[in-house]
Parts: C-alpha cells; structure tokens; sequence
C-alpha cells in the first residue's frame, strides 16, 4: 500500500517535473500545419538513434517506413529520415521541452519541414499524431502534444479524434489553397519555401 | 537501507507534488519544482550569431539588449556575456542563441537536470537544474520595447517579452492562468509585457 502510494507520488512529481520549462509554437490549424509541411506521411518508427548536427546539437534521428502518404513526394514502404531536437549520444541527453516521444514500433502521422535539407517533425510535438483504433476498429489520429509548450496566438489547438478520411481530406483541400489561414504567419521574414508538394 | 532510500525520495516527491498541484489560475505563480542553487546565481551567455536583421521592426543592437536585457531580472540569473558556445550543447554553459526552429516554432529550451541532490526552500522541495539553453527563431519579426509594434514591416512579436518568458521559466516558474502575468501561456503579436509581482512572488517562493 505505501509503496503504491510512493509509486503515485513519483509518477505525479515525473509527470510535473515534465512541464519544468517551455518551447513556444504557434498555435495552428491543421490546414496551416499541412501548407508548411514538406511531407505529411503516416508510418511505423522502425529505428532511431541520437545524432549530433554541428549547428542543431544533439538530436534523434527517427527512420519512418512510411505507410500512406497525404502530402510529398515519397511512396508507402519508402523509409525517410527526420528529426527531433531531443536527443542521447554517448550517455549525454538533452531533452527540448515539448518535444514528441517516439519509439520503435510506434504508428504515426508526422507533419515534416525541410530546413536547410534536413528534415524536421513541423512544431515539436505539435506535428505529430498518433494513430490508433476504436472499440470498433476504425483508425483515428490523436495529437501526441508534449507537456511544457507555450501556444502563442488565439487559435484553439486541435487535438482529435481525427479519422484518417478526414485528415487526408483537411491536408488535400490545404494543399489545393495555399493561403495561409492565420495570421500570426505573416510575420515570417522569409516567403515558405518548405510547402511545396 | 534501500526501503529507507526509497521513503526518503518517496517524501520529497510527495512533497514537491503537493506544493505544484494547486491549479495555475487561482496562484499569482506556479513552481515547476526544479531550481537552481543559490548562491552563486546561474550564469546566461548569448551567441548572436546566427541572428538576422534584415527585415526586423529594430536594430541589431536592440535585438541583442531586448534577448539579453532581461536575464537580470530574474533574481536567480545574471547576464554572463557574450560566448561563441552554442545553445544545445551539453557543455555546462547556459546559452542563449538564435536557431532556424521551422515555421511553427519560436522558441526551444533544452535542460538538463538531475535527480538529486534535493534543494529546499521552506516547505518545498526541488530537484536541482544544472544546464539550460534556449534557442530563439530567425523565421519571424522581432521589435523590443525600444521600437514601435506594428511597425513598417509590418507586426512583429515583442523579443523583450518572449525570452523574458523563457527566462521565467529557467528560473522555475510555469504558467499562470492570468493572461496579464508575464508567465502566461499564450502572447499574441504586439503584445509586450514584462516581469511583474506575480513573478517576484514566485521567486520569493523559490527563495532566490
């Protein structure tokens, strides 16, 4: 019994201590989200390891075989190389508040930009779905949000239930009406260069 | 012995979560339940390179006094100086830096903590920081509180604002349901805003 209440303890503390700092992004349709992508693509994380970029840092390369695609120039059963700008190397972690978990073997749907040639998830965890079933085995995507992100702007952040019919349907349309819903998008210096399908 | 260990870390756990489970809006602050030691105070250097000019609503100078201009506000960190050591590396220096985030993201923090030792602050408990870097975005305008919003470029988010933010949350401070408060989650463009009481409370509480 104590030790069960220890054991509530420290989960609560682990899952506090998860918001102890915070990334910002800005609050997105899914539609925005899909125009900035360069690829939206679900798939099966079949490996990663952390890597070190020499201007990134340390990250984690994640290898996505690559199940269905909803925008880009890639085929189900590819396998693409992104990453998240967490990362261990060498015993050495370091962690961006915000950013998705992912494992071996896990299913999702990922929203990926191009910077520079390398490929990024779109937002941290705000561009990664899971994709998952109902009682009645129907295939839906939920946000895999992270805990410690700052929302900036008033769009309210779309979590799911999200059916895959639905999702191709948003990212399609998007796709065909490149303007940008909100307005906070604007303010980018630079015209995007990292939508194009 | 190990039961011991484990009712000691069971203890201070079930106190810092105690202490963080009020919920956010009805606090004037939140504790995160992680903060630095004291003394000496934690030390914050910027790398500028990397920053873009062009097309900002201020100077380069004023965009390197709206990042840096505001780390010593915090009562927990002092402005170092400037480095070339880049922000996200595990090198024992907390850098503040400038990073093509993407076009969703302003602002990453990456930290490293540990475990133990514990630091307390009269009923609280906390696990001790050890190394934070923050990387600001070059996707967006800027402007500070030196320059105008909206300006002829057009809107721009308040740099002072964001990474003074960012800062409150290297000192271990979390969000706050009063959109008025500094530590509030969300900011919109123009929107400039700047350490206040309910942030001095929170550092009270942290025992800075």
């Amino acid at each position: 019994m104590r030790q069960a209440r220890f054991a509530t303890c420290a989960a609560i503390l682990l899952l506090l201590t998860a918001q102890a700092w915070a990334s910002s992004v800005l609050g997105l349709s899914i539609e925005d989200q899909a125009r900035l992508s360069r690829l939206v693509v679900t798939g099966e994380v079949v490996a990663q390891r952390g890597v070190v970029d020499p201007e990134s840092g340390v990250e984690t390369a994640v290898n996505l075989r690559v199940t269905e695609v909803f925008k880009g120039d890639v085929q189900p059963g590819d396998t693409i190389v992104f990453h998240t700008r967490s990362g261990e190397v060498d015993g050495l972690m370091s962690d961006a508040v915000g950013e998705a978990r992912l494992h071996v073997g896990q299913e999702v749907l990922v929203f990926i930009e191009d910077i520079d040639g390398r490929l990024y998830n779109l937002g941290l965890s705000m561009g990664v779905w899971n994709l998952q079933l109902d009682r009645g085995g129907r295939a839906y995507f939920t946000r895999a949000l992270e805990e410690g992100l700052d929302v900036v702007g008033d769009v309210e952040v779309e979590t799911g239930p999200v059916t895959i019919t639905d999702m191709a349907r948003r990212v399609d349309a998007a796709v065909r009406q490149p303007a940008f819903d909100h307005p906070l998008l604007q303010l980018r210096l630079a015209p995007n260069t990292q939508g194009r399908r | 012995m190990r039961a011991k260990i484990r009712l000691t870390i069971a203890a201070v756990t079930c106190g810092v979560a105690v202490a963080l489970l009020l919920p956010a809006d009805v606090r004037a602050y939140c504790l995160t339940g992680v903060k630095w030691p004291t003394p000496p105070d934690a030390s914050v250097y910027y790398n500028s390179s990397g920053k873009v000019t062009s097309g900002q609503c201020i100077s380069a100078s004023q965009m390197d006094s709206a990042v840096t201009g505001t780390i010593g506000s915090w009562k927990a960190l002092n402005y170092a100086g400037t480095t070339t050591a880049k922000a996200n590396r595990r090198d024992g220096r907390n850098t503040v830096g400038w990073a093509k985030l993407g076009g969703q993201t302003l602002g990453v923090t990456n930290y490293l903590r540990y475990g133990s030792p514990i630091l307390t602050c009269g009923a609280n408990s906390f696990y001790t920081l050890v190394e934070a870097d923050v990387r600001l975005t070059t996707f967006y305008r800027w402007t500070s509180g030196s320059g105008s919003c909206p300006c002829a470029a057009g809107s721009a988010f308040y740099l002072n604002a964001v990474a003074e933010h960012e800062y409150g949350h290297v000192a271990g401070l979390c969000h706050v349901g009063n959109p008025s408060s500094l530590m509030y989650a969300s900011f919109g463009a123009c929107q400039n805003k700047s350490k206040g009481s309910d942030e001095n409370a929170g550092e009270n509480a942290l025992c800075y």
